[in-house]
């Protein structure tokens, strides 16, 4: 007769708990899911620059992502910092190369589009 | 067409729901399964074996109601398992009745039981946490709440039919799963209790 095999409790316990995950896997999802791609889709034609600032003493690499036909519409993140002003400028420009869609920069902001209004 | 080695524990079965394990002996075995003590002998080498044997398919009988853990995702899965728990309990209630020889005698059996009562109970506490999740039962109040509700379930899938018979009353599936939902519906939130009355309320209510 084969040996019968004992799981301990806690082990069938930890067992149940992955079985229960499938609910989530198998719940079909709604379309609000998965909005933030259609969201997100303006990111793909976005101008890429790259912003140093010093922060609490270390200079903070952020890029920010513009649209290249609506300069207004923009995000900024910040990514990492470094201590060294050269070693952040120079992450910073190869972070931005890829980011950039087209890594010769040449997708530029255009400013005209920003139309402020001095009255 | 069972062979003569089923046809023994099946009788063996049968006459230990009628008179208990200690009052069972080969001679009647073999006689009502209608073969000589020698032949008898020739299979099992002593009563031991025969319980062993008996005890070995009611344990895998009880154990492969473990898997039909999530099998639907809805409350369907509670109730199926409570079908599937009656209907063993109800066919089987000989074990329950030698339950004390059991411990005694047999401590290897008993630790088996153990070992499958405790993982029905631990499947119980993960339904409950499962449906929680969904949103069908509300989050515990107190610390330890489910896992007495859990008990509680437990205790009336294994005693329920006993103390019924004791009391001379109807042992049927209906009232057993009424009984184990009423334990559930004080804790459903109202998305748990649409779907209770969309889903459950037509199969036993």
């Amino acid at each position: 007769m084969p040996a019968k095999i004992q799981l301990d409790d806690n082990a069938y316990a930890a067992m149940l708990d992955c079985i229960n995950t499938f609910y989530s896997t198998n719940t079909p999802a709604i379309n609000l899911d998965t909005d933030f791609i259609k969201d997100d889709y303006w990111l793909q034609n976005t101008a890429v620059i790259e912003n140093i600032e010093r922060r609490k003493g270390c200079w903070q690499i952020f890029l920010v992502f513009a649209h290249h036909l609506q300069p207004l519409k923009f995000i900024k993140r910040g990514i990492t910092n470094f201590s060294c002003l050269k070693k952040a400028t120079l992450t910073a420009h190869y972070m931005r190369r890829l980011a950039a869609k087209d890594q010769r920069g040449t997708l530029s902001v255009n400013a005209a589009g920003i139309n402020i209004i001095f009255n | 067409m069972l062979d003569t080695k089923q046809k023994i524990v099946a009788t063996t079965e049968k006459l230990f729901y009628q008179y208990g394990i200690a009052n069972v002996r080969l001679q009647q075995i073999a006689d009502d399964a209608g073969i000589s003590v020698g032949n008898l002998a020739y299979h099992f080498k002593n009563k031991e074996a025969i319980v062993n044997a008996v005890y070995d398919g009611l344990l895998e009988k009880f154990s492969s109601i473990l898997n039909t853990y999530m099998q639907q995702n809805n409350l369907l899965d509670f109730d199926t398992q409570f079908s599937n728990l009656f209907l063993f309990f109800k066919t089987n209630n000989y074990f329950l009745n030698n339950l004390w020889e059991i411990e005694r005698t047999y401590p290897a059996i008993k630790a088996e039981w153990e070992a499958i009562n405790n993982k029905i109970l631990i499947q119980l506490k993960k339904r409950i946490e499962l449906n929680i999740t969904k949103g069908l039962i509300n989050p515990e109040e107190q610390k330890g709440a489910h896992e007495l509700l859990a008990q509680s379930m437990l205790l009336t899938i294994t005693y329920w039919i006993p103390q019924q018979l004791l009391r001379g009353k109807l042992v049927t599936e209906t009232y057993f799963k009424k009984a184990l939902w009423n334990l559930l519906m004080p804790y459903f939130t109202n998305k748990g209790r649409r779907e209770f009355n969309e889903i459950i309320v037509p199969v036993i209510f």
